[in-house]
């Protein structure tokens, strides 16, 4: 405990010699401090995740030894067995963004939206991503994070979970409408009302890690046209895999057990061919609500929606997988490639080096779907007081998602971008008070928004 | 066609910027300072370390290119107005057609040949920021002189840097020079709490420099000496006309302009700190050394310049803005130094912290006039549309609320200032 204490100190102390000058210190500006923090997390990922034994990791019932040994007692007390890896990594991500979170609140203090926003990504971290799941286990029920909803838990909807959600009685049941209704229901709806913030920089797990101990490293991430490309190029096409896997792994539950279920094979197929059909629809109809998206977007939607739909028809009535995947080879790959390298090892390795959103402004599918949502179906933005700009660029440099907010803000437009976490910190860095974080109704005049 | 713009401030560039969007006019700027168009309020963040160089860049390097405006790095020698020529200190030679004069302002000066001094400057230019990087480590004792923007500014990065400094303030208060008495009074209240050497009421009488001709101490009218082997002088800045002297353009304190922003010679404008508007409305100062004024004026004369029955040039309601240390500050209309000698004023203080709120208004015709606040955001639409309504000082304290541009869950104060009126009615 005083250990903690004495680092959580030294972490502050830290802080107070970083505040000004995070260009001139070598662990925020890519310096060799940052270089050897990078390469410590990422082996430590790696390790972790991959060679577990080497942390003192028991093998083959074997107890365990070294530093894993030394979270035994702590597992024990909250459920009853010895430490695990996944133990160890929660425990420890938990301890961090506790330790970091206080900093960031002391940090900004006079700033209430700050205090409060990150008191509730402490609280839920703490009781739905540690402590209630543990709780759950030790009650020899299905653990589960109450928060983690489906894209981002890609293994909500994998065969082994529905079965386990399934087989667990009305507290399965329950589990498994919980999770259908946060990602189809609970987001949309709030997502609508608050923007996507109330996930990504209020509840979302990442998003906590990313906001407390990520914080001093925010002004790395790239905020050129060039990046803003890339991440178009590959956070949608992620979104794009996690729906095909969740539909191969789906249809081959559903092929296993055809009639087993209320929903069959045949509901299933149904529903999924008239989803692909809304999104077609909503594509061809284009108007309002989706004015932003250019011809070309709008083309390839369409286009892509529809070869989807007639491999789809193709493959079933050949009664083939799914568009002919191998589920199991693609779990495996996006396990292995998003899940574990992309999430883990590059989304917190490389903090001291892109910044603290990696993942989530280049890899999330759950930013991703939250993020379109935000730009045609939400009533948030960000607004922009008046011709008050000075172009200083402090909002730009410090937007964690590397978003250009100056180029707007010194036009005077309102800020509506789907990468957009809503974390207020361009509000709070702006010399002039030029930015507010707004999510009232709209009244829309003259194709502008008015108050 | 040929625009020639001498001057890379916001002006300068609000022209060319407002012009391209409106013809392909041939646009060359031409500046003394950088070739990047960098954002000057920000320079300070630069030395903070909180931005690179690159970072208050306000429009992306590729955009003159881009753009198709060319940025000439010289200096201008002469203007000569019956050719329509600028001559260069490289020896070239611009021919224009519409020439823009946005050379902005330069700092006033003590009187007291201080800048033939070594280790005297003034925070200004890109090149005040490079010399000060230069000099910042040799410091032992600096002093900041002139109670304005720039010399908190230069505290705070003193502060940062751990560079002993005195502050020489000329007022009372911090600021009593643009601020009513009690929001001067808090800031200086402010200010102080930040343990900063701040000395009022002193006017510096004269320097001693060494045999290198070193700047060592410095001497106020109360006899004080203090040791100083760096000083910063920021006491205001003035027009920046002297490549204007051998012409036949008309000047005063600045170039003097008319309802087009035209000077007496038809095909050459002026815009920004170097101008002199004699038309200025009621309670505005002829001379408005400000980036947004800069910028207002940019964007008239790149929509008007090419027209041949430009609008005339609206100054729109006063605003402005500024941050001392964490502390926020807004304007919005006019806020006399002393409200209450003419007008009625609400004034409202938080009793710990440092907020406060005042509203002005007419006594005779109720009407609301501006406002001012400290540590807190007002809507600017919201304040303009008041003002230019002419809204009732008891319908804009009911309204009130719709002004709050502070950042989610922050505490309210309109209540407070309802109740203050009120009783100041009865």
């Amino acid at each position: 405990m005083t250990s903690i204490l004495k680092w959580s100190q030294w972490m502050l102390s830290l802080e107070v010699k970083n505040e000004k000058g995070v260009w001139f210190n070598s662990l925020s500006n890519r310096g060799i401090v940052g270089w050897l923090l990078a390469l410590f997390l990422s082996f430590g990922y790696i390790t972790l995740y991959f060679f577990p034994q080497w942390l003192g990791l028991g093998q083959k019932g074997m107890p365990n030894t070294g530093f894993i040994a030394w979270f035994d007692q702590i597992s024990i007390f909250f459920n009853g067995s010895v430490a695990s890896q996944w133990f160890v990594y929660g425990f420890l991500y938990t301890l961090i963004i506790l330790l970091m979170g206080i900093k960031f609140i002391i940090k900004y203090k006079n700033n209430n939206y700050q205090v409060i926003r990150t008191l509730s990504l402490l609280f839920f971290q703490l009781c739905f991503a540690f402590i209630i799941p543990e709780i759950m286990a030790s009650l020899n029920q299905p653990a589960m994070d109450l928060k983690n909803m489906w894209p981002l838990n890609y293994y909500f909807f994998f065969d082994w979970n529905i079965k386990k959600l399934l087989s667990s009685g009305y507290f399965g049941l329950f589990l498994m409408f919980w999770g259908l209704a946060l990602t189809f229901i609970i987001s949309p709806v709030l997502t609508y009302f608050y923007g996507k913030r109330w996930y990504c920089s209020w509840v979302c797990g990442c998003g906590g890690l990313a906001e407390t101990a990520g914080d001093p490293f925010r002004h790395l991430s790239d905020n050129s046209e060039t990046a803003w490309k890339w991440e178009r190029r590959i956070i949608y096409p992620v979104l794009f895999i996690v729906c095909l896997m969740t539909l191969a792994i789906l249809d081959s539950f559903f092929r296993k057990n055809p009639a087993t279920y209320w929903i069959t094979f045949s509901h299933f197929k149904i529903i999924i061919l008239l989803l692909l059909a809304g999104i077609i629809a909503l594509a061809l109809w284009n108007k309002g609500w989706l004015k932003g998206i250019s011809t070309f977007g709008k083309w390839s939607i369409i286009s892509l929606g529809v070869v989807l739909f007639m491999g789809i028809i193709f493959s079933w009535s050949y009664n083939k997988p799914v568009l002919w995947i191998n589920a199991l080879k693609l779990r495996e790959w996006y396990g292995f490639y998003v899940g574990a390298i992309f999430s883990g090892i590059i989304g917190v390795g490389f903090y001291p080096l892109m910044g603290s959103r990696v993942w989530c402004r280049f890899g999330c599918p759950m930013a991703a779907i939250l993020g379109i949502q935000q730009r045609f179906f939400s009533r948030f933005r960000i607004t922009v007081n008046g011709g008050q700009c000075i172009s200083c660029g402090n909002c730009s440099t410090y937007c964690e998602m590397g978003i250009d907010v100056r180029s707007y803000a010194q036009k005077g437009e309102n800020i509506v971008r789907s990468s957009c976490v809503g974390c207020g910190i361009c509000a709070e860095v702006c010399p002039r008070g030029v930015l507010k974080l707004e999510n009232g109704p709209l009244f829309v005049e003259d194709g502008k928004i008015k108050f | 066609m040929h625009i020639v713009i001498i001057g890379f401030g916001i002006s300068g560039v609000s022209v060319a910027k407002t012009l391209r969007e409106q013809s392909n006019a041939d646009i060359t700027i031409v500046t003394s300072e950088s070739k990047s168009f960098f954002s000057r309020p920000a320079l300070m963040y630069v030395y903070l370390g909180k931005m690179r160089f690159q970072d208050i860049l306000p429009m992306p390097s590729d955009y003159w290119e881009k753009n198709n405006i060319k940025v000439v790095l010289a200096a201008v020698e002469a203007i000569d107005s019956d050719k329509q020529q600028v001559v260069l200190d490289d020896g070239s030679i611009l021919s224009y057609d519409k020439l823009v004069i946005a050379t902005g302002s330069v700092p006033r000066s003590l009187g007291l040949n201080e800048h033939n001094l070594g280790g005297v400057q003034g925070f200004y230019s890109l090149q005040d920021l490079l010399l000060l990087q230069k000099s910042a480590k040799n410091i032992r004792h600096a002093a900041i002189i002139g109670g304005g923007l720039i010399g908190v500014e230069l505290a705070e990065m003193f502060l940062s840097t751990g560079i002993s400094f005195t502050f020489w303030v000329r007022e009372k208060w911090f600021g009593s020079n643009f601020l009513p008495e009690e929001e001067a009074q808090l800031v200086t209240h402010y200010l102080k709490n930040k343990k900063i050497d701040i000395r009022f009421e002193r006017e510096i009488t004269h320097f001693d420099a060494n045999e290198f001709g070193q700047v060592t101490s410095l001497h106020s009218q109360i006899g004080e000496r203090v040791d100083t082997d760096y000083v910063c002088v920021c006491i205001g800045v003035k027009p920046n006309i002297n490549c204007l002297e051998n012409t036949n353009i008309h000047t005063n304190h600045g170039v003097l302009v008319n309802a087009c922003l035209q000077t007496n010679i038809p095909s050459i404008y002026a815009v920004g700190d170097c101008v002199e508007y004699v038309e200025s409305s009621f309670g505005r100062k002829s001379v408005e050394t400000l980036w947004y004024t800069g910028k207002r004026m940019g964007d008239y004369v790149g929509r008007n310049i090419l027209l041949d029955h430009p609008q005339r040039y609206h100054q729109g309601i006063f605003f402005n803005s500024a941050k001392f240390f964490d502390l926020e500050y807004q304007i919005y209309g006019h806020v006399p130094v002393s409200p209450e000698e003419i007008y009625g004023s609400v004034f409202w203080k938080h009793p710990q912290k440092d907020k406060s709120i005042r509203l002005v208004y007419d006594t005779v015709s109720d009407e609301f006039l501006g406002c001012c606040v400290l540590g807190i955001r007002f809507r600017q639409e919201v304040c303009e549309k008041w003002i230019t309504e002419k809204w009732k000082i008891t319908e804009v304290l009911h309204a009130l609320p719709t002004a709050n541009f502070d950042s989610e869950f922050s505490a309210r104060f309109e209540m407070e200032l309802l109740n203050i009126y009120n009783n100041k009615i009865i």
